[in-house]
């Protein structure tokens, strides 16, 4: 029945929110705000392949990693787990028709979140972390370490048979001798052999899913190939189904069939690995593969035409396409608007001033958001400035619908913001380019 | 022993023998570090140590600034201006800190006072030492955070409300202000990512060439060392194993070593996954002869029982293999 | 463990090392005393008129004897074991329910977690005598309650202190490791948790029994817990006080006061002394923020 699964994992409009207001006062007074980490995000890993998720810190890809072991409750979405082409059709089908009861049915039945004998998938999802030095009990030897996990999840019958496992596993992560290292604490070991501990911990009990969240981040670069090797072993030996969340461009392209590109809790673009380094379709990964150092002074290039600027704070999204006040590929219906204005006037206020006026000035922004609009206290020379820079054909200056000026303000106002979406089937990246 | 006069122009420092002990003076096992460095590091220069955890690399920046812990040995000669910065008493390296040679470091945050303002950053330090006015202290300051892409509204904030980058940025303009010569970076780019690494990057190379100031740039990361060093040291097990120009380490490397670890770099034309075999060495029994040996796919007998002498390519690449010994 | 006895023969020359010995020899004779108390003397400490009320020092009374005519050397040896055993039980029985309490709550977290804080910290608020004397008024003399009083006072510390370092703990990636393998709760806090969080224990445990001591020592200076005629040092000083104003008449007062306040202090310092030191070496970014 199982080979008729191909679908390992369908992650359905998977949210996780944090709320940042925990004092139930200020919770009143000003109505609870959330840090969107995952922001509705869609994909579905196959079978026997490594599925990448790759972005920068911030981007919420841990989280989705974290989710999947079900280490946070998702905020809302489903984690269909070995599903087929046929139960999705259903879910999707009783979803058109509103079909609540189906739903629940099926939900009960196929999602990680609502079904029941979570014991047995704990066994079957299995994690890698980031820090291996963090991720290992300072207090167990690598053998207590590798014997938690058999014994709550009961492998082996015997005490023997379970020693046994523990010594074949840590042969087969390459712990060599094992008498060398099984009384060993974490602190005497290397980055490389803390992670193969790790490793270890995971693999004996047969996971069928792995979710390896940064494994060969903290390492030195001379054992960071060992690592993946080993990984790439396990996955052949066990028939593993993998994600791999990775910041790093470069090992993902090495290592994974389908890569999902994360940005702000969204995935931007997602694709099968060649495709998209083939040809990359949005204007995020185009910078993040420019942005990777080549180790080649001859190719050092001073101008990589990097966007500006970092992940903007979650807590404060910019509307439209999140990514659009660092794309360099941005154009007007991209989701410009009164926080884009007013940074721009902030950030280019010594080409209008002098130092000392700043100082002593105040400015009077008055942001609107559900008008998209922002309001100046007029100043002779923010008005200059704007005239000037409206004649430039810069797309936050053609994102402006009106401009009024009203005795002393000074009013600005903005298209409505769309955001770009991505449709499975049709288009790669959610971009308006495409 | 190895003291090299490549040019006829005047280091800016100079590391002589140096040899690094930890632990000298209690009961733990002593930590061997750092064994024989030389390096002379020029003005304007970008100087890259590169190696593993374990290699000694950290060390010796800190050793520059004296900033190792006290029950530590070192033998050596670190010059800057016919001065041994080892022997000066600490009075005297707190003058240099900060104004000759400063340091920036792979957690900005931890470095940053998190109660006070980037105004008051700046003003300690340049109260600390000069004798600006207020104005001009300011003035100075924003100079500098301009230089490095700060708008100047940003003065009075607290460190927590930047972003990792914007923080580093600040740890380069405070490191800057006082227009030292030497920079040390350790790590300055490692928690960074791609993109913001890219961007600091391309700032360290903007401001050395602004104030010819020279980089001591310590880092595991050859993708880094290849985009901005000048020259190159690789270190491994608290000795030096080869250093050349950029250009020559990574196009013509020699040592076994250098060359596991550039082939194990994972870049964007990587097809095939290579590395290192074994662990770093254990500095409390350092193997005997080449520290490499164990690890060595070249390895010979007489690897195991006496380190290398120095073999010169040209004025600038040297190795220390007994493959090229004649 | 290993690691921290390495530890401990590094420091042994260093204040902290000299602060550790110098505690456990006071901690280690009075132990010895408490054992040996019988065989020290030949009076019986509990009875009354073993000789002439107040007489000096004699060799037959080595710290003569009181108004009631008890002998006062063979109180004070007595004491000791009085003292020692109401706060080994009293610290047994903090530890036996602080502990858990703190590893659960600190593990669980929400509003459980924040009902045992406001309890424990209402508790905490409260001035020690103050709650032991309320517990040993409803519960009456004898060891084991007073011992009940003491533990009283001690139990929200154990709380506190393993409670808030859980906090810290769990938010470890091990702990998070172990809920990925499945592991259950109790293996969780217990495997994982409690290794990680015990090395807080030893220091307040001997900084408990300092205060302990003193707590003990009040109560029954002030008449409660150790009733007579158990020996008790808290009493034979309330009593020796009453008479401390009337020195002219009665000049040998002075030693009947100064014996059982001496042997609290030094106890006290004993155990505060290893406590002091333990804790320099159990927690070094703290010695290391003093040192600077």
């Amino acid at each position: 029945m199982n080979e008729k699964r191909n679908i390992k994992l369908w992650v359905k409009n998977l949210k996780k929110y944090y709320p940042t207001i925990e004092n139930p006062l200020k919770k009143l007074i000003k109505g609870q705000e959330y840090v969107k980490a995952v922001d509705d995000i869609s994909f579905e890993i196959k079978k026997g392949e490594v599925f990448g998720l790759v972005g920068e810190s911030g981007s919420g890809k841990t989280t989705v990693g974290e989710n999947l072991l079900m280490l946070q409750k998702p905020t809302e979405g489903q984690l269909y787990y070995e599903i087929n082409e046929e139960i999705k059709k259903e879910i999707l089908e009783a979803e058109k028709n509103g079909n609540k009861e189906k739903i629940n049915k099926l939900n009960k039945k196929h999602s990680l979140r609502k079904r029941k004998n979570l014991r047995k998938l704990r066994k079957d999802i299995q994690m890698i972390f980031q820090d291996p030095s963090a991720a290992l009990n300072p207090s167990m030897t690598v053998f207590e370490s590798i014997l938690h996990p058999a014994k709550i999840h009961k492998i082996g019958d015997t005490k023997e048979e379970r020693k046994q496992k523990v010594y074949n596993m840590m042969e087969e992560v390459g712990l060599t001798p094992v008498e060398r290292f099984k009384d060993k604490y974490p602190r005497d070991l290397s980055g490389g052999e803390r992670q193969r501990v790790i490793i270890a911990r995971a693999m004996i009990l047969e996971p069928t899913f792995l979710v390896a969240d940064e494994p060969v981040a903290m390492l030195d670069m001379s054992i960071r190939s060992k690592i993946l090797n080993l990984l790439m072993k396990l996955k052949e030996e066990f028939g593993l189904t993998i994600l791999f969340i990775t910041h790093d461009l470069a090992t993902a392209k090495l290592i994974c069939n389908r890569i999902g590109i994360m940005y702000l809790g969204k995935i931007m673009e997602l694709g099968k690995t060649k495709e998209i380094f083939e040809n990359p379709k949005h204007p995020y990964t185009k910078s993040l593969m420019r942005a990777i150092p080549r180790a080649d002074p001859r190719e050092r290039e001073r101008d990589k035409n990097l966007p500006e600027g970092e992940i903007p704070d979650p807590i404060d999204m910019p509307q439209g396409c999140r990514y659009h006040p660092r794309c360099l590929e941005a154009t007007s219906k991209c989701g410009w608007g009164p926080r884009d204005l007013k940074e721009h006037i902030e950030n280019n206020l010594l080409k209008i001033y002098d130092e000392e006026e700043i100082e002593e000035m105040e400015f009077n922004f008055k942001e609107d958001k559900e008008n998209n609009k922002l309001e100046i206290h007029d100043k002779k020379e923010i008005c200059n400035y704007l005239e000037k820079k409206k004649k430039e054909d810069t797309p936050l200056m053609n994102a402006i619908k009106e401009t009024n000026k009203n005795q002393n303000k000074l009013t600005i106002k903005f298209k409505k913001p769309k955001e770009p979406k991505r449709k499975e089937t049709e288009t790669r990246a959610a971009c308006f380019y495409n | 022993m190895n003291t090299e006069q490549e040019t006829g122009e005047k280091p800016n420092i100079s590391i002589k023998n140096l040899d690094i002990t930890y632990n000298y003076e209690n009961d733990s096992e002593e930590v061997k570090a750092a064994r024989d460095i030389n390096l002379d590091i020029k003005n304007g220069e970008i100087v890259s140590l590169v190696g593993e955890s374990g290699s000694g690399k950290s060390t010796i920046g800190s050793s520059i600034l004296n900033l190792l812990p006290k029950d530590t040995l070192t033998r050596g000669k670190i010059q800057l201006d016919g001065k041994n910065l080892l022997e000066l008493p600490e009075n005297d390296i707190r003058e240099i800190r900060g104004k000759d040679i400063s340091k920036i470091f792979q957690d900005p945050m931890g470095r940053l006072n998190p109660l006070m303002t980037v105004e008051q950053h700046f003003i300690e330090l340049l109260n600390e030492h000069t004798d600006f006015g207020k104005e001009k202290a300011i003035e100075k300051s924003i100079d500098a955070l301009n230089d490095v892409g700060i708008p100047p509204n940003r003065f009075e904030d607290y460190p927590h409300e930047f972003s990792g980058g914007m923080r580093q940025r600040i740890m380069i303009a405070l490191a800057l202000v006082l227009n030292p010569r030497i920079l040390i970076a350790d790590e300055a780019t490692t928690s960074l990512d791609v993109v913001v690494q890219s961007q600091i990057l391309n700032l360290l190379r903007d401001v050395t060439e602004k104030y010819n100031t020279s980089i001591l740039n310590i880092t595991h990361n050859l993708g880094v060392v290849a985009e901005i060093s000048d020259r190159v040291v690789v270190l491994y097990g608290g000795k030096v194993v080869e250093k050349g120009s950029a250009e020559e380490i990574f196009h013509k490397p020699k040592h076994p070593y250098t060359k596991g670890l550039i082939n194990s770099v994972i870049g964007l034309d990587t097809e095939e996954l290579e590395w290192v075999e074994g662990t770093p060495p254990d500095l409390v029994n350092p193997p005997s002869g080449c520290p490499f040996h164990p690890r060595c796919p070249q390895v010979m007998e007489k690897c195991k029982k006496q380190f290398p002498e120095q073999t010169g390519f040209n004025d600038s690449h040297k190795t220390w293999c007994h493959l090229y010994e004649s | 463990m290993l690691k921290s006895l390495k530890q401990i023969r590094d420091e042994i020359n260093t204040v902290s090392g000299y602060k550790i010995i110098i505690g456990t020899s006071i901690v280690l004779f009075f132990l010895f005393i408490a054992f040996a108390a019988p065989h020290l003397t030949q009076w019986d400490p509990e009875k009354q008129g073993v000789g002439p009320r107040l007489e000096k020092p004699s060799g037959e009374h080595k710290l003569g004897t009181t108004y009631m005519g008890y002998d006062l050397f063979s109180r004070t040896l007595f004491g000791t074991r009085t003292a020692l055993s109401v706060v080994l039980i009293a610290t047994a029985l903090a530890m036996a329910i602080g502990i858990p309490l703190g590893l659960i709550s600190g593990y669980i977290g929400g509003y459980s977690d924040r009902l045992m804080v406001l309890i424990t910290d209402a508790l905490y608020s409260f001035p020690g005598i103050l709650l032991a004397l309320l517990v040993a008024a409803i519960l009456g003399g004898g060891i084991i309650n007073a011992a009940l009083a003491v533990s009283v006072v001690y139990i929200p510390q154990y709380f506190r202190v393993i409670r808030n370092h859980v906090m810290s703990v769990k938010e470890e990636l091990y702990v998070k490791g172990a809920e990925a393998i499945g592991s259950p709760k109790r293996d969780t806090i217990i495997k994982y948790i409690l290794p990680n969080v015990s090395q807080s224990i030893p220091v307040i445990l001997t900084l408990n029994a300092a205060d302990g001591v003193l707590t003990l020592a009040g109560l029954s200076f002030l008449g409660f817990g150790i009733t007579p005629p158990t020996p008790s040092w808290g009493y034979d000083l309330k009593t020796a006080s009453s008479y401390l104003g009337l020195a002219e008449s009665y000049p040998e007062v002075w030693y009947w006061s100064l014996v059982p306040g001496l042997a609290i202090v030094v106890l006290i310092l004993g155990f505060t002394l290893l406590g002091e030191g333990l804790n320099d070496i159990l927690n070094p970014k703290l010695r290391e923020g003093r040192r600077r």
